[in-house]
């Protein structure tokens, strides 16, 4: 970081959602409660207090082009003990937002736009989709008292609306089958939808408010379109 | 009732309640003190050393000229005053009428033991079998449903927790006296005729059990500040060993942490509550005397709030004598460490790296607890709060909080017509007592008790045994001393008797207090010549010892003679020195109290530093107190007068000023009142000379408060604290500078709010509610930066314009920046002096204020009886904190003031003229300066109204030509053969 | 909890037409109301319960109600020996799969952030531990594995119901 010879304006801090006390970072006295609660200061040059510290100077740019943003899990362990209640995950997902979405690290930003374009995060066909589901309740059916068990695919009508985990379906099948157990015993009336099935929202990782949205939307357009009474929150 | 007097309520019986309860009895007025728990004390009670020098020192609030009409014992044991009743347990319901004639309704709690009746004899407590958290000891250990509240204060009587209590009867059962009542009920009464209420309820501490990030109820060695004082009290739980609570290990590791509750939007808390640093400092210090030498005392915090006149030299010798360790983070929770029942903090230290540290004690410095609100009756016409009561003070502030509520009160019931008792009629003295006078004639009364059944033979062997006593002695046995019956029956035997002298051989001598005193009411007799033998308490003791303490009992008040000493007449005036905030509203409390004030003032005005004085609401309240001045009868202005000299002693002195003219005028006086001020420093720091745009906050206040200021062009202002100051040699904060700053850069943010503010500090200081100031310059965006002693800003002069360099210490980021101004906070001195100094005979600090008789318990009193000291001369103050100073250092000067004379009390030393060599010793060894030479005479000579009767002056005098009345040669040898 | 916030923030009519259960909801009316029944003698190790930031800290902040008693209710009818983590419920600490982290490349720092559950569930010495999120469920076992401690059991708060299930 360069000498400070003024304070400049911060679109950050102007953009971040403030908590229920309304504290803006200006408010910060830096004493250091985040820094202390926080497992990951002092890595990597990662500090709460400085990250708020940064946006209080109007130092957007040299946040935004850091991966500090994206070493932190928004766990909110800091905002918890801030005296002021300042707004740090806000600041955290704000800064993230405003990262030129080609520098997003990682899966996170690969996942929206795939899901964008095919409903799930890790862009599977519908048909490849009802394949995988479909064999996984054919082998539950085979285990013992689970042998009427069927994959109940967009049931109109039904009481509960049921979205996967796009890791559960990608790799880690056998998880599937927990709530299934479950609802197959408790005799739920539930469904899965073959279309926009995916109940994690990397948008909120992202910072991609647009992106959030859509996908928020389309529950509730499978909620709409099949008739649906209940909603099983994703996570 | 019945009598005239007028009489004062007080709500709490804490340092306040207790301040304001004897500043009015001692000018007269009775008072009732109603206190909610059961016993008198307030916070005190649980706190056994103070700050600075870490004794207690309540005593020192016992009055020091009526000494005879109160106990003269630990405050923390009881308040004990013919003019003021206490009761605890009862808190006020409501408050209506008018001041003068207010009605007061109360309700009262039942103890469940009769305080008549209770002999403390425990026996209730050994059976009780309920057993809960000891509340005394903030939770640590246990004790029974029936207790002593306060263990250490012996003169309450036992009385009942109602939440634990089960009411299975057993106490009932097991108490000789049949003093526990568990069927008494909850009572509601009135009091009439009130003249006015001090509310003195103090301030509840924050309840950290609910925060989950501190752990209490979690892990056992987590405490608050006040349970720590509990742990090392050696009356407290470990009997002042250092232990941890979960496991009795000595403790070699402890830590503070700071603003617990306090200085927190997030719990409503935009406050400082004031106390608790220098609180955590002092405890730190105690700790390491019980501590070994190895033992680590790590305080965290977030700003180190040393904003009193000595506070910033404690906190240094704190860490460079004592080894306390400081840092700055404010610690986010406390979580389990390596070994059982160790601690683990986290936090960030000066050089931003992560630090994990275990310990085996964690203290809360828990402040105020915030939303609490006064009651409504609070704000009721002719009802007065004590700052106290507001938010959280340390003990002068307290003490100054109830003067200045006191004084209010009387100076509205001076206004109504409304007088205290007749100054001189109702002033008895036991020092006066005719039975002095005449023969001792020794009556003894023997109890005969109604409980212990074979006290009779007891009895007989002691009334066989007094007869041998050589000279006349009268016998006589009642039963039940401790009833009404048995005392009207003593009533009777001395008015028909021709005693003179008292002993009771009865049984615990705080049973009879409360009952001796009495007699003077009742019979004329005085306490001083009572005596009295416990006889029943305790183990059982031979007739030979309890004959010894009865033959002591006689032998003492054989040989109490009568007093030699006349009363010192009063003047009826008083002198104030310096004519700005703090001594006009001095002289204008006294004038409003009908008394003569001579107001002399070096300068041409009135006003002092009124002159620099900016902020609206404040020049105002100051310009309403100098109008009042100056048009009040009363007060007689010497402007452009100095005082040339100063002779005599508390109640009259003579003193003499002198005008511009030359011309000269002698004063007489009762009181003088030390107001002299102070100035802004001066500094060479921060390059100041050397720029025309490097101004000090003084000047920088001038400049935002003109109208010209809008129509500069002001980009980037910088402010620089603690210019100066809080470095020796000027080692103190100035306790003004940085709410003037934050004022000024909020002035600036509103005439320029796009202009860039930065402040440079060490540690913001501001304390109380002007917390709220700090949390509105952040919101308003102005940066805060702070730096150490050892990183201070540079600043440099460069071709016409300013720069200044810091560092962030946040980001580890060089800050440059060039301002257009640079604000230096220069800080406060006090007034040059020297001459008064020694005129007055008085001390000074180091740093040349006027230093008070004690900090936290006189803090407006000097060590000079009758000459008082408030404002910038005694310490760094804001102009407010200043004139309520003057507020109370008056209240102080009326007990002087409000008596004709002073009489002489008791316990006095006096002075064997024929034999004195005037070799001086007792004048220099007297602690209260009582002594003096009158030169004219050519005597040593006590004065009356400044002994205290310590006994110092004849411990040193090398001839016993001083003499401590009651302790002279042959009675006290008298006494040591009656025991031997 | 993302899509409990969207549809509070852009479908706040939702809650008029629909209803909305977080799988504590479910687990608990399954269980309350007999729909399943459970053999709590199945599972004999200890336990350890992590509370998820989501599920806590932030739900709290968000709807005002952090989920903390609803799942403890649940291991009391599935578990008889589990303990929880200290610090807990509101002050707990995150896993180090929040946020999106286990999406990253940042693997390194992940899992350095993760010691800290390490620490605590050594400290319980439990043998499985349980969490009702998918993150947390990923980065825990990592993290686990990481510290070379894969023999203690990673599963889900529905998955110990579904182990546990009586099935006529």
């Amino acid at each position: 970081m360069d000498t400070i010879t003024s304070i400049k304006s911060s679109e950050i801090k102007q953009k971040a959602p403030l908590r229920p006390i309304e504290s803006l970072t200006d408010m910060c006295m830096a004493c250091g409660t985040c820094s202390a609660g926080c497992p990951l200061t002092g890595i990597e040059g990662f500090d709460p207090r400085k990250i708020v510290r940064m946006v209080l100077m109007g130092m957007d740019k040299e946040l935004i082009e850091s991966k500090l943003p994206w070493l932190c899990t928004m766990c909110g362990k800091c905002e918890y003990a801030c005296p002021m209640g300042i707004n740090i995950v806000s600041i955290i997902r704000t800064a993230r937002g405003m990262v030129k979405r080609e520098n997003v690290p990682g899966m996170i930003h690969k996942g929206v736009e795939l899901c964008l374009k095919t409903g799930n995060n890790i862009g599977l066909p519908k048909e490849d989709f009802i394949f995988i589901i479909e064999d996984v309740g054919e082998e539950l059916a085979g285990e013992s008292g689970f042998s009427d068990f069927k994959i109940p695919f967009d049931k109109n009508g039904a009481n509960l609306l049921h979205t996967l985990h796009n890791k559960l379906v990608n790799t880690q099948n056998e998880d599937l089958k927990h709530w299934w157990k479950i609802f197959h015993i408790a005799k739920e009336d539930w469904t899965i939808p073959s279309q926009n099935w995916e109940g994690v929202n990397w948008g909120l990782f992202s910072g991609d408010d647009e992106a959030m949205k859509c996908f928020v939307g389309r529950i509730v357009e499978n909620m709409e379109k099949l008739e649906i009474a209940n909603l099983m929150y994703p996570e | 009732m019945g009598n005239k007097i007028a009489k004062i309520l007080v709500v709490g019986a804490g340092i306040s309640g207790i301040r304001a309860a004897l500043d009015f009895a001692d000018i007269g007025y009775q008072v009732c003190v109603v206190e909610k728990s059961p016993a008198v004390g307030g916070i005190l009670l649980q706190l056994d050393r103070q700050f600075p020098n870490n004794h207690c020192g309540m005593c020192r609030m016992l009055p020091m000229i009526d000494r005879d009409v109160c106990s003269q014992f630990c405050l923390r044991r009881g308040l004990f005053h013919d003019s003021i009743s206490v009761h605890t347990s009862t808190e006020v319901v409501s408050i209506e009428g008018n001041p003068g004639q207010l009605k007061v309704v109360l309700s009262r709690q039942p103890r469940g033991v009769d305080s008549e009746l209770c002999n403390f004899c425990g026996k209730c407590e050994e059976v009780c079998p309920v057993s809960v958290p000891d509340t005394f000891n903030e939770g640590l250990g246990e004790r029974k449903a029936i207790c002593l509240p306060v263990p250490h204060q012996t003169s309450g009587p036992y009385s009942i927790d109602w939440a634990s209590c089960t009411k299975c009867g057993e106490c009932e059962k097991a108490c000789p006296t049949g003093a526990v009542k568990l069927d008494n009920e909850h009572e509601t009464f009135d009091m009439e005729d009130v003249a006015a209420v001090i509310i003195a309820t103090g301030t509840k501490l924050f309840n950290p059990d609910s925060v989950d990030l501190y752990g209490c109820g979690e892990f056992p060695n987590v405490v608050t500040s006040t349970a720590f004082e509990r742990i090392i009290s050696s009356s407290g739980p470990f009997k002042g060993s250092l232990v941890r609570p979960s496991d009795g290990r000595e403790v070699k590791k402890v830590a503070w942490l700071q603003c617990v509750g306090s200085r927190n939007l997030m719990i409503g808390a935009d406050y400082c509550s004031s106390a608790c640093c220098m609180f955590a400092i002092k405890e730190a210090l105690l700790a390491r005397e019980k501590m070994s030498k190895d033992a680590e005392t790590v305080i965290f915090y977030m700003d180190m709030r040393t904003f009193g006149r000595d506070f910033q030299r404690y906190r240094d010798r704190a860490e460079k004598e004592s080894g306390v360790r400081f840092v700055r983070c404010r610690v986010h929770s406390i979580e389990p460490g390596e070994n059982p029942d160790d601690l683990r903090l986290k936090y960030v230290d000066s050089s931003r790296k992560t630090v994990e540290e275990d310990f085996d004690m964690i203290v809360l410095s828990t402040g105020k607890e915030p939303g609490r609100k006064l009651p409504d009756y609070a704000s009721h016409e002719g009802v007065f709060v004590a700052d106290s009561a507001k938010g959280l003070k340390d003990i002068s502030g307290s003490v100054i909080g109830a003067e200045v509520a006191a004084g209010r009160a009387s100076r509205m019931l001076k206004n109504l017509g409304i007088m205290p008792a007749d100054k001189d009629k109702d002033q008895k003295s036991a020092g006066q007592s005719k039975a002095f006078e005449e023969r001792p004639r020794v009556q003894v009364v023997l109890c005969e008790c109604g409980v212990i059944s074979d006290a009779g033979s007891l009895l007989d062997g002691i009334e066989s045994e007094l007869e041998k006593f050589p000279g006349r002695l009268d016998i006589v046995r009642v039963k039940s001393l401790c009833r009404k019956e048995g005392w009207d029956k003593v009533k009777q035997i001395i008015r028909d008797g021709s005693a003179n002298r008292l002993v009771f051989a009865a049984c615990n001598k705080n049973v009879l207090g409360p009952k001796i005193k009495e007699l003077e009411e009742d019979t004329e007799i005085f306490d001083s010549i009572v005596e009295s033998a416990d006889i029943y308490s305790g183990d059982e003791r031979s007739i030979d010892s309890l004959i010894k303490d009865l033959d002591m009992a006689v032998s003492r008040l054989r040989s109490r003679r009568a007093l030699f000493e006349h009363s010192q007449p009063v003047t009826g005036s008083a002198l104030v020195i310096g004519g700005g905030p703090a001594g006009l509203s001095a002289a204008l409390a006294l004038a409003d109290h009908k008394i003569d004030v001579f107001l002399v003032e070096k300068s041409e005005t009135l006003g002092g530093n009124l002159k620099y004085i900016i902020d609206k609401e404040l020049r105002q309240s100051i310009e309403e107190i100098l109008n009042k001045v100056e048009g009040n009868p009363r007060i007689k202005i010497h402007k452009e007068a100095e005082l040339i000299t100063s002779s005599g002693i508390s109640g009259n002195f003579t003193s003499k000023i002198q005008m511009k003219t030359g011309e000269q005028k002698t004063i007489l006086h009762g009181v003088t009142i030390l107001a002299t001020g102070g100035t802004a420093a001066e500094t060479d720091s921060y390059s100041m000379d050397d720029h025309e745009r490097i101004v000090s906050l003084f000047e920088m206040e001038k400049l935002v408060n003109d109208a010209s200021f809008s129509g500069q062009a002001v980009k980037s202002i910088v402010m620089i604290q603690c210019a100066g100051t809080r470095e020796e040699p000027r080692n103190y904060c100035s306790r003004v500078c940085c709410i003037k700053s934050l004022n000024n850069a909020l002035k600036i943010k509103q005439i320029h709010p796009d202009a860039e503010v930065y402040i440079f500090y060490r540690d913001i200081m501001t304390y109380g509610d002007s917390e709220r100031i700090y949390t509105e310059a952040r919101k308003k965006g102005i940066v805060f930066i702070p730096f150490d002693i050892d990183t201070k800003p540079e600043v440099l002069v460069e071709s016409g314009g300013l720069l200044v360099k810091g560092i962030d210490p946040v980001l580890g980021v060089p800050v440059e920046l060039k301002p257009d101004w640079l604000s230096l906070a220069v800080g406060v001195v006090p007034n040059f002096i020297k001459d008064l100094v020694k005129i007055f005979g008085i001390e000074t600090t180091q740093d040349g204020f006027i230093k008070e008789a004690d900090s936290k318990w006189r803090p407006v009193d000097t060590g000079q009886e009758g000459i008082f000291v408030c404002g910038l001369a005694r310490a760094p103050a804001r102009a407010d904190e200043a004139m309520k100073e003057g507020e109370a250092a008056a209240q102080r000067a009326l007990r002087i003031l409000s008596k004709n004379e002073i009489i002489p009390q008791r316990l006095l030393a006096r002075v064997r003229h024929s034999i004195c060599s005037m070799c001086s010793l007792c004048i220099e060894v007297c602690p209260f300066n009582a002594r003096y030479i009158d030169t004219a005479e050519g005597k040593i000579m006590v004065d009356i109204a400044s002994c205290q009767g310590c006994g110092t002056c004849a411990a040193i005098c090398p001839n016993s030509a001083t003499l401590i009345v009651d302790f002279e040669d042959d009675g006290i040898m008298n006494v040591i053969e009656a025991a031997l | 909890m993302a899509t409990r916030y969207g549809l509070q923030k852009w479908f706040p009519d939702f809650f008029d037409r629909f209803g909305a259960l977080t799988v504590f909801d479910l687990l608990m009316e399954y269980i309350k109301s007999g729909r399943i029944k459970l053999d709590k003698s199945k599972i004999t190790q200890r336990v350890a319960y992590h509370d998820p930031c989501n599920y806590g800290r932030k739900s709290e902040e968000l709807f005002g109600h952090g989920f903390y008693e609803e799942p403890r209710w649940i291991l009391d009818q599935c578990v008889s020996d589990w303990v929880d983590l200290y610090p807990l419920k509101g002050n707990q600490y995150c896993c180090g799969g929040g946020g999106g982290t286990l999406l990253t490349p940042y693997r390194d720092e992940r899992l350095y952030y993760g010691r800290r559950k390490i620490e605590q569930i050594k400290r319980t010495k439990a043998e499985m531990v349980v969490v009702p999120c998918h993150s947390c469920h990923g980065q825990i076992k990592a993290a686990l594995e990481d510290n070379g401690m894969s023999d203690i059991l990673v599963k889900y708060l529905w998955e110990v119901v579904a182990d546990i299930l009586i099935i006529d």
